[in-house]
């Protein structure tokens, strides 16, 4: 689970596009996925996802994390049953479309997290779409950290279980107290490993000045097509669904 | 002498099935006796500190792994192994979390669910160990300079009186005094109370006047294994996998070159005897 979003470094077509046009696709597969409620419609949407994974050359790596996801689409089904005032026939439906819904979202952010480089992300954001250098790399920076503190987590978690910390115990009560004693070196490891991090940054001068960049991300022909691609699927989903297509009662 | 750690055929992988996957361990097999100083050596990424998380039974591998007569593949076994072997991980400070010194220490007997006196004889005799005095008591441990947090770290463990201490190389970054004192500490309860001792660390002059025994470690084999004697007499070949060896072995190997008859050194005591043999029964000491 610690290297669910990290780099992967493959040779593929969609590694080589630019990051504002893998950026348009995940949040156009998003749109889309918000605008229909029809399992079908939203299977498709799943399985080209999974093709654009797969062309990646970074599936194999999510499937793991892909597990993980249909489990929780599996509980959804069952919450939306139990809970669902209505027929069954439509309490499942609704279920399955939620979680479709879900996984297409996540593993599109997964697809464009795992072929996309965080430094090359920041760029664009900065550069193209010219948000605030400060919050993009703060943003940026702590989800870089993720899989380091879970990392983290594991080792602190082992250092008290060998002093006989109840975590695995069946009691909820004595394991949320057990979590204090792994909760808090983690804080404060945390901290620490941030002040070092701002010494460090502050030592190589950062923000003294305008930055500037090495390396001017290329928008090929091919990511205006993607980007087009997506503006046509969106306004076509749109039309669709004034249609009331892919849309269940 | 009887057998505490026994390991036979280990092999563990780390990511199975996945594109990460990575084999820590192969084929390990390994037999500790009871009172013994054992130390573990290997280049980085060699699988020390794994074996150190397989035999504290943190870590499930492939094969048999019997630790203090249990057997580690059932897990109602690694469940109570913590009360009777001690692990001190790399930077152990960092397990620091009470409010205090004191509680910090207290927190592993406490889990042990001890009469409140056998606490406190046990959380006052670890610390007198490790030299830290009743005014640090009441102390934050966030509060204590950097080795006075690693040796809070290893009272802790300590006051839970292990039969086996599993050491992650416990005195590194430590200040030379730092690291005797430590080193001191660790060899006194092994031969005083006889507790029997693995040490992965990096330190081959430390390795080489402490240990009864060196398991060297490479790309997760069980590279070599002997008494320090034996293995630091192999200098080309730990050379090779990228390890040193103690100033007293490199002299011995590098006279025995030369075509010198010189025995197998570890220490400078042994040294300074050998060479003054060689100089012709001259002692070497001279007052």
């Amino acid at each position: 689970m610690a290297r669910v979003i990290e780099y992967i470094y493959r040779d593929s077509i969609i590694h080589q596009l630019n990051p504002l046009s893998k950026l348009a696709w995940a949040l156009g597969v998003m749109v889309l996925a918000l605008t229909f409620n029809d399992p079908y419609y939203l299977l498709a949407l799943l399985i080209s996802v999974g093709l654009v994974g797969l062309t990646g050359r970074v599936m194999k790596d999510l499937s793991g994390v892909m597990k993980g996801l249909s489990i929780f689409a599996l509980i959804l089904v069952l919450l939306q049953v139990v809970f669902y005032h209505g027929a069954y026939r439509e309490a499942v439906t609704l279920g399955i479309a939620m979680g479709l819904r879900m996984m297409t979202v996540v593993l599109s952010f997964l697809v464009f997290l795992s072929t996309t480089q965080y430094k090359d992300i920041i760029l664009v954001l900065t550069e193209k779409m010219k948000l605030p250098y400060d919050y993009v790399f703060m943003f940026m920076t702590s989800l870089r950290f993720v899989p380091t503190f879970l990392n983290e987590a594991i080792q602190v978690g082992y250092a008290q279980q060998v002093r006989g910390c109840p975590i695995d115990s069946g009691n909820p009560w004595r394991k949320m107290k057990a979590y204090i004693a792994v909760a808090l070196p983690l804080v404060l490891i945390s901290l620490k490993k941030a002040e070092r991090l701002a010494i460090a940054m502050e030592t190589r001068g950062y923000g003294s000045n305008n930055r500037t960049y090495y390396k001017e991300p290329i928008i090929s022909t091919l990511d205006y097509f993607v980007i087009f691609l997506v503006v046509v699927l969106i306004i076509g989903a749109i039309i669709l669904r004034c249609k009331g297509l892919g849309v269940l009662h | 002498m009887s057998k505490v750690i026994e390991i036979e055929n280990l092999q563990l992988t780390y990511a199975p099935k996945t594109s990460l996957q990575r084999q820590a361990l192969q084929n390990i097999n390994l037999t500790v006796e009871s009172g013994e100083f054992r130390a573990i050596i290997g280049p980085q990424g060699s699988g020390k500190s794994t074996l150190l998380q397989v035999m504290a039974g943190l870590e499930l591998g492939l094969g048999k792994v019997v630790v203090d007569g249990l057997d580690l593949s059932q897990k109602k076994n690694r469940r109570i192994l913590w009360q009777r072997v001690g692990v001190i991980f790399q930077q152990p400070e960092r397990q620091l979390f009470e409010d205090s010194l004191y509680n910090d220490v207290a927190y592993g007997p406490k889990n042990m669910a001890l009469t409140s006196e056998e606490i406190e004889r046990r959380v006052k005799a670890a610390l007198k160990k490790v030299k830290l005095g009743e005014e640090y008591y009441p102390l934050s441990p966030f509060k204590l300079s950097g080795g006075q947090q690693r040796r809070a770290a290893i009272a802790g463990i300590l006051a839970m009186e292990p039969k086996i201490l599993l050491l992650d190389e416990p005195t590194a970054g430590l200040d030379p005094r730092g690291r005797q004192e430590i080193m001191n500490l660790f060899t006194e309860l092994c031969r005083k109370q006889g507790i029997t001792t693995i040490l992965v660390s990096h330190d081959m002059e430390e390795v080489a006047h402490r240990a009864d025994k060196v398991t060297v470690l490479h790309k997760g084999k069980v590279f070599m294994e002997g008494c320090p004697q034996e293995i630091f007499a192999r200098g080309n070949q730990l050379a090779e996998i990228g390890l040193a060896v103690p100033f007293a072995s490199e002299l011995a190997n590098a006279l025995r070159e030369r075509g010198k008859s010189i025995a197998n050194l570890t220490t400078l005591v042994d040294a300074e005897r050998e060479v003054g043999r060689l100089l012709g029964g001259r002692s070497g000491r001279q007052q």
